[in-house]
């Protein structure tokens, strides 16, 4: 007797149930996933947030650094032989950043200004840089810059690609080279124009202690100098 | 890099002239402002082998003001303060050693200076400190002759910069914020007159160096000044590449999940079609 091939065993249409079930579910899924990715539309990602701490003293004015005293004249007779200020509490550079909850890992680099007067940023996307005329992560005051490129010509995205991820609350961590590090919350992320960025306060020496992550951000326009925007990322000190 | 002499920055600053103030400040009243504005001025002593004491009127400011030595900056009220600088102990009866009325304009920083002239002679001066914006990444460096030693250039890593300074005259400059280290020669030789020294140029800061003391006495020498603050935030953050983030999710990847879901929805079809026909 010719067995017939589409009688199966009960066990194995069960699996097959399960499997067209399993694959159904999968393709609503990607289905939405889909949706949602194209409908969200580009370049706009998730929205800002939070409010940045900027309270800045009037360092502007570069003769704070006398004390205001009242006249009649007095002068100190025997002052330090230099009156610079004195450096930072805690001079140690830092090493690696990380963002624990989206898996961003990048080592730092010490980075400069470059002939435009424009901040260097690492070629490499994989590596971010610390604006080194910036607070060391962990100074008492001034907000500590790390930028990085979101993504560059034959290497990809980079690696603060994964700032359009960041959520209110999320760890950041600065390792330094002492070993030690300084870990932070995000408070705020703004979209800033690249013309305003200088005047954003991102590059305040004063105030309340803050990392900001800096990278670009859409829209892309090719003939109008690529990226109109800077993505900029607070994060204040975490008390731990 | 421009060098500026004293008088330009006197005028601009502190008009000398020896006359007969008392030591209460005058106030500069401006027509518009009755409020006093204030001033920042600094002291230094570079007068080699002469501790004195400085008396603005009949009021002793410092006593025992000893060379090399640049007192903290002080906030004074605009106007005009006669300062005599006697030997230790002779003032404020004695012939004072300098004497200079000096007026301390609204708003200025300004070094007050109690120097050797070219030839040897005890002279006061006041040089306005650049205090305007320093470019990101940048150090202001400002050079200031107060020795009796002729004129010279002032070297860093062996290049001069800042050539032919006399005193009292002032040179500046702004350079790449580092440690540069530095030497002052005779003007047009190779014949080191004081250095080398290693100067910490602080980005956005003004350090301003002064050659001070004696070439007949061989105690010449350089004294720091540093005023900070000044800094520029960089122009921008050119951290952008090729476009490919600002396409949100890249093209290759929407359709990437296109094709999965499509190749899901068909498998999960085909076998559950395939179990009805087998029921």
């Amino acid at each position: 007797m010719p067995e017939r091939p589409t009688v199966m065993s009960p066990q194995r249409t069960g699996h097959r149930t399960i499997l067209g079930v399993a694959a159904l579910l999968v393709g609503a899924v990607l289905c939405g996933v889909f949706a949602f990715v194209a409908l969200r539309g580009h370049p706009t990602r998730a929205a800002d947030f939070g409010t940045v701490p900027t309270t800045e003293p009037s360092s502007s004015d570069p003769t704070r650094a006398a004390p205001a005293r009242d006249s009649p004249p007095s002068w100190p007779s025997t002052a330090p032989a230099d009156s610079g200020p004195s450096g930072p509490a805690d001079p140690s550079p830092p090493e690696e950043l990380s963002v624990p909850r989206l898996g961003l890992r990048a080592p730092v680099d010490p980075v400069g200004v470059d002939d435009d007067g424009l901040t260097e940023v690492p070629p490499d996307p994989d590596r971010v840089g610390w604006y080194r005329f910036s607070p060391e992560p962990g100074s008492p005051e001034g907000s500590s810059v790390v930028v990085g490129h979101v993504d560059a010509e034959g290497r990809g995205l980079g690696v603060l690609n994964g700032l359009n991820e960041v959520r209110r609350g999320d760890r950041v961590v600065i390792a330094r080279r002492d070993g030690s590090a300084v870990a932070y919350r995000v408070v705020a992320r703004r979209t800033v124009g690249k013309e305003d960025l200088a005047g954003s306060g991102a590059f305040r020496r004063g105030g309340p202690p803050v990392l900001t992550l800096i990278t670009c951000a859409g829209p892309y326009l090719p003939d109008n100098g690529g990226y109109q925007n800077n993505l900029v990322v607070t994060a204040v000190e975490a008390s731990e | 890099m421009t060098a500026r002499t004293a008088g330009a920055a006197l005028a601009t600053g502190v008009a000398v002239a020896l006359s007969v103030t008392a030591g209460a400040p005058a106030f500069a009243q401006s027509q518009s402002q009755a409020e006093v504005e204030q001033a920042t001025v600094s002291v230094l002593h570079a007068v080699p082998g002469l501790t004195v004491d400085v008396f603005a009127g009949d009021k002793e400011l410092l006593p025992d003001f000893k060379p090399g030595t640049l007192t903290d900056p002080l906030k004074l009220d605009a106007g005009s303060y006669d300062i005599k600088v006697f030997k230790d102990g002779e003032g404020p009866k004695g012939t004072p050693a300098i004497q200079k009325t000096v007026e301390v304009p609204a708003g200025a920083n300004a070094t007050l200076v109690a120097h050797l002239t070219a030839d040897g002679k005890p002279t006061l001066d006041a040089f306005v400190n650049d205090t305007s914006k320093v470019p990101a990444g940048k150090a202001r460096l400002t050079v200031r002759h107060v020795a009796a030693a002729p004129a010279v250039d002032v070297r860093a890593g062996g290049t001069p910069v800042f050539k032919g300074l006399e005193n009292p005259k002032e040179a500046e400059a702004e350079v790449a914020a580092g440690t540069v280290n530095a030497d002052v020669v005779l003007a047009g030789t190779d014949t080191v007159a004081i250095g080398p020294a290693k100067l910490d140029l602080a980005e956005g800061s003004n350090t301003i160096v002064y050659a001070w003391g004696s070439a007949a006495d061989k105690n010449l020498a350089l004294k720091t000044q540093t005023i900070t603050g000044m800094h520029s935030a960089p122009g921008g953050v050119p951290a952008g590449g090729t476009g490919q983030a600002a396409s949100g999710t890249s093209d290759a990847a929407l359709g990437a999940l296109a094709a999965g879901a499509v190749l899901a929805l068909g498998a999960g079809g085909y076998l559950l079609r395939r179990r009805d026909d087998a029921a």
